[in-house]
């Protein structure tokens, strides 16, 4: 995995769009750095875009709350066993 | 929320809003047996006071919830971010549920009230996605790809998944490393080891092709529990 400190091209210029979201302050790892699941991606600049450019559509309208989507979310992972 | 639902079990999930109640169901459906999704499944969402925009919009979270599961337990991912939940303790012993025979799939019933349509800039991005994962030839053939997508849309009984991958049955080693691999990954992410990537490295992938095969797997599993629960029949 490139981690954002290492990133060029494509990638760092991915990796800042995706810190530049505005996302909650538990989206954020406390280490600073990009989180695992985006680094997991960094191999591959353009998966990473495109499938954190559908993330982010989850977030988008009004019909959910913030709380909500998480709701599902974490059950969804729960059910699964995965801590993501 | 989530935090308590999550942290209480059964017991908190109870005292919760039907609303919220029926947004949990939702997520544990998608992720535990999303082939026995009926329209009553989606109702109940209606019911509760979600429009028709916000029933697609968390049918597309629990979606993409089996992508960022299935690339976290593919990969290894080491959890980094804070939570109050408590530590996780997977037990691998925990089998799937067991899938019903073909002939007792869904027949699905798209409708046009709860379409994907509804979110376009979903829609688009979906779009973009799929295309780049199943439309190029690197690291994975055209063909890798089709039959790691076949694999992993038959382990959700997804049977339009299976119809748009209908050539891709394994014929070699190969295909049928990659196959095994979407199966495991489709069925049981919480049972993946190190051990399951010893097939794909054998035929040559590396790092990156790996990354690839994980990432297809992962993203039929979303498009098929989209299309299950959107289409769900009566």
């Amino acid at each position: 995995m490139i981690d954002s400190t290492d990133a060029e091209g494509e990638l760092l210029e991915v990796y800042r769009g995706m810190a530049a979201r505005p996302m909650p302050a538990a989206y954020r790892p406390p280490h600073g750095g990009a989180a695992g699941i985006q680094r997991a991606h960094s191999l591959d600049a353009t998966l990473m875009r495109l499938a954190f450019a559908a993330t982010g559509t989850m977030h988008q309208g009004d019909a959910l709350t913030w709380a909500e989507r998480e709701l599902i979310a974490a059950v969804a992972a729960r059910t699964s066993q995965c801590l993501y | 929320m989530a935090t308590e639902v999550l942290l209480g079990g059964a017991g908190a999930l109870a005292a919760r809003s039907p609303r919220e109640r029926a947004l949990a169901g939702l997520g544990a459906l998608m992720s535990e047996a999303p082939w026995t999704f009926t329209r009553a499944d989606l109702e109940r969402l209606r019911a509760v006071g979600l429009s028709d925009e916000g029933i697609v919009q968390a049918v597309t979270i629990g979606g993409l919830f089996n992508y960022v599961t299935r690339v976290a337990d593919g990969i290894g991912l080491e959890f980094d971010y804070e939570s109050s939940l408590p530590r996780l303790q997977v037990d691998v012993s925990v089998e799937p549920l067991p899938r019903p025979a073909r002939e007792d799939w869904p027949t699905l019933e798209p409708s046009p009230a709860l379409s994907l349509q509804l979110r376009p800039a979903s829609e688009a991005a979906f779009a973009r996605w799929r295309a780049y994962q199943f439309e190029r030839d690197a690291p994975l053939s055209r063909r890798d790809r089709a039959v790691i997508g076949r694999a992993a849309a038959f382990n959700v009984c997804d049977a339009a998944g299976m119809e748009a991958f209908a050539d891709a049955a394994p014929t070699s080693a190969r295909e049928g490393a990659l196959a095994a691999y979407a199966t495991k990954l489709t069925l049981a992410p919480w049972q993946m080891t190190e051990a399951d990537l010893g097939p794909l490295r054998r035929e040559g992938l590396d790092d990156a092709g790996v990354l690839d095969v994980i990432s297809v797997v992962a993203l039929q599993n979303t498009l098929s529990r989209i299309g299950l629960a959107l289409g769900a029949p009566r």
